[in-house]
């Protein structure tokens, strides 16, 4: 049982974290669940689908966030942006998406854009093959198809 | 990597963050891919985007009369964009090319004279493809994909010396992009075409007589939910704005601020309508910007 001014949240994979409010509620989706539920304020709050390693992730992120946004002296913004880049960096592809599915779920905006514009610098200029690769997309096009769609210039450049 | 994602992110949230060059070259990723990037509901949201964020790739479409005929320009404009017009034009526009899909109208009929953009709105323009004695062919257009909507046959034919008016905009109650023109001497009857309907229909005609005599074809200009025209009272020879709700599809009066004497013309100007001042000895410039509420 959390103490007060804290939440329990536990992941899919059974791991509970014990948070401060104000970190846990930079999700909106959790700040909705304990606006209307005291009970969630006072017992355990199911992760659901997301597992101990990328909910630890999470409230990582949030903590340093929630900070800042309470004392600007001590985290300046470019000390949040250097995190950022940090963070996002560290992050291998699966976590990648895993983070940006949870922070999707969860409704943690400012991570969420944050990784959107990972995942969007990181595809910028591939071939469709390798994106193809990147998002596990069947090509489904025939030879032809595809040779067709290639003759098409965009227009306007 | 073989992590499942999500497609509907890949869309809302990442794809939208893309260049449009970089759009482009996903077209051929898969079936699914290539339709989304058609969609004229993701074009409007990649293009709000856009719009809104500090580091958009600007290109500007001109269009212009070049030797009689008309053609399309796309030039790109970076935050240092030189004002030579030479320079510009002869370095870094790029002339567009008619796409192919739409060539056979061209060689079907000989009074064709060029294309012409008709309005923009939300990302997509509305091009036309002209004839002497008729706004034959129109057409929309995502100018990133070419990907264009019903050539569907304007329903009547003009003589020779009929003047034109166009507009192109959104009904954001309907969901539908419509382009209305206003043809005639003066342009008076009004004909729109919906894309939701894929059809023409006509409506009542236009209480305002619009410019009679020019050759011209006039673009009005779409800002909140109405197309506006510079119109001009034949009676008082005063110059006000004629405005067409989309969604009433009504005619309504606005009046122009207070000029000084001399000759008035009209132009668009980046999605608002601006109305130039020339008189003898000063050329003068003032804006009017229309309320979007």
């Amino acid at each position: 049982m959390a103490s007060k001014g804290n939440l329990t949240l536990k992941s899919c994979n059974g791991k509970e974290f014990i948070v401060e409010e104000k970190v846990a509620v930079m999700s909106t989706t959790i700040k909705n669940m304990v606006d209307v539920d005291d009970s969630f304020a006072q017992g355990v709050i199911p992760i659901i689908g997301v597992d101990g390693k990328i909910l630890a992730k999470l409230i990582e992120y949030c903590k340093e966030h929630a900070e800042a946004d309470e004392d600007e002296e001590v985290k300046s913004e470019e000390y949040l942006k250097k995190f950022d880049e940090k963070f996002v960096d560290e992050l291998n592809l699966n976590d990648l998406y895993d983070l940006l599915k949870a922070s999707n779920y969860l409704e943690i905006t400012k991570l969420l854009n944050l990784l959107c514009q990972k995942v969007a610098s990181m595809i910028k200029g591939k071939k469709p093959e390798e994106i193809r690769r990147i998002f596990n997309i069947k090509n489904d096009f025939t030879p032809e198809e595809e040779e067709e769609i290639n003759r098409q210039n965009p227009w306007a450049f | 990597m073989s992590a499942y994602f999500p497609e509907a992110l890949i869309f809302t949230e990442i794809l939208i963050r893309l260049p449009l060059k970089s759009l482009a070259q996903f077209w051929c990723v898969s079936k699914s891919w290539k339709a989304q990037i058609d969609n004229p509901k993701f074009v409007r949201m990649h293009y709000d985007r856009t719009k809104n964020s500090d580091s958009a790739e600007v290109r500007i479409l001109v269009g212009g009369s070049h030797y009689g005929s008309y053609k399309l320009y796309s030039i790109e404009v970076h935050d240092s964009l030189s004002l030579d017009l030479d320079e510009v034009c002869s370095k870094r526009a790029k002339e567009i090319e008619i796409p192919d899909k739409l060539s056979h109208i061209v060689y079907d009929h000989d009074d064709y004279h060029g294309c012409q953009i008709l309005g923009s709105c939300n990302g997509l323009i509305c091009l036309g493809l002209l004839l002497r004695t008729a706004p034959l062919a129109l057409t929309y257009m995502n100018p990133l994909t070419q990907k264009q909507w019903a050539l569907l046959k304007f329903p009547r034919r003009y003589s020779e010396g009929t003047c034109y008016e166009y507009g192109f905009g959104h009904n954001e109650v309907t969901d539908d992009y419509m382009l209305i023109v206003l043809a005639g001497n003066p342009p008076t009857t009004v004909t729109i075409y919906s894309l939701k309907s894929d059809s023409w229909k006509r409506v009542l005609d236009s209480p305002f007589q619009g410019m009679k005599g020019t050759i011209e074809q006039r673009i009005g200009v779409f800002a909140g939910k109405a197309l506006h025209w510079v119109m001009r009272d034949w009676e008082t020879m005063a110059n006000f704005i004629a405005a067409f709700d989309l969604q009433t599809e009504k005619f309504y009066p606005i009046a122009l601020p207070e000029y000084p004497s001399g000759s008035i013309f009209w132009r668009i100007s980046l999605g608002n309508l601006e109305v130039v001042f020339l008189s003898s000895s000063i050329v003068g410039l003032k804006l009017l910007w229309l309320s979007c509420g």
